[in-house]
């Protein structure tokens, strides 16, 4: 009787520990999606991939950034004005310091130190910093970016 | 008539999402106002209240690095008790609710602090607040302040 109750506990502790290991992979898979879809749509930008960045992006995205002071509704609005101001000038690198993704279900919050190469219109190379938040909800089964805060860096030349 | 019944029914869901969704911005929207006017009362313990465990922000100007976790943010906040005043102001917040769970605000602040010397100290920014709804609760998950230009 003992080792039958032993054996029951035994492979109970086993289904929760199973369990809770797929809780946990499940979360570090999203969190690896997330961070892997936003190097997606800074390729994206950069090669004017408009499908991807359609897919991706909601219709009613918002984005506060370092070139306006109030927020930039819709994701028309937002393209038009970031495929503007990057004309002329090239992205050479694009990377994401210190990722950190909260994911709570169908929302997924990612914030990062955006550390960049710009190659601007007169062909000076630049550095591009910034404190970014970029908030993503699955809808239909894809996540899209519906909300970025990008904030300057305070050590920002 | 079975036409009828259909788009009787379908109206009652309708207007039953819209109001589920009305409901859920207004809840929303008296939680912020809630956990600022706290900030304000420097009522900090309430104000903590309103955040998850698992909280994240990204404050002004002050440091390029995150606050990590709820502890940390805590401590940046407690540390505005010995101040003479401390004040945060939002206005022109807009609130989108996802999958009736997830709620992302935005709006303008005017940040306050008068020093112990008498001098000061006013930021304005943009902020950038996400709710996600737990156990019927709505909590501050992360929160971003970025400086207005």
């Amino acid at each position: 009787m003992k080792l039958t109750s032993l054996f029951v506990a035994m492979i109970l502790v086993a289904f929760l520990c199973q369990g809770f290991s797929t809780v946990l992979l499940a979360q570090s898979s999203t969190e690896d999606e997330i961070i892997s879809l936003t190097y997606k749509l800074w390729k994206a930008e950069n090669e004017s991939d408009m499908a991807t960045r359609n897919k991706y992006v909601a219709d009613d995205y918002t984005e506060f950034n370092q070139s306006y002071s109030t927020r930039i509704d819709g994701r028309t609005k937002n393209f038009n004005l970031s495929d503007a101001s990057n004309a002329g000038g090239k992205s050479l690198a694009d990377e994401m310091l210190n990722p950190k993704v909260q994911v709570y279900g169908d929302v997924a919050i990612l914030t990062y130190n955006f550390a960049g190469v710009i190659k601007d219109a007169s062909g000076k190379v630049i550095p591009s910093k910034a404190k970014s938040t970029r908030v993503y909800v699955k809808m239909n089964g894809t996540w899209k970016l519906v909300h970025a805060n990008f904030g300057m860096d305070p050590n920002n030349d | 008539m079975k036409h009828l019944k259909f788009i009787t029914i379908l109206l009652f869901f309708v207007v039953l999402a819209g109001s589920t969704f009305a409901g859920d911005k207004e809840d929303v929207g008296a939680i912020i106002n809630k956990a600022w006017d706290a900030f304000n009362s420097k009522d900090y313990q309430t104000f903590f209240t309103y955040s998850a465990d698992d909280f994240e922000m990204f404050t002004g100007v002050s440091t390029p690095l995150l606050h990590i976790g709820k502890p940390h943010m805590m401590e940046y906040v407690n540390s505005f008790s010995s101040l003479p005043l401390v004040t945060y102001n939002q206005q022109q917040n807009t609130i989108r609710i996802y999958n009736g769970n997830t709620a992302v605000v935005n709006g303008y602040f005017v940040f306050t602090v008068v020093g112990k010397d008498g001098n000061v100290t006013n930021q304005s920014g943009r902020n950038s607040t996400t709710l996600v709804k737990q156990n019927g609760k709505w909590l501050i998950v992360n929160i971003h302040f970025s400086p207005m230009f």
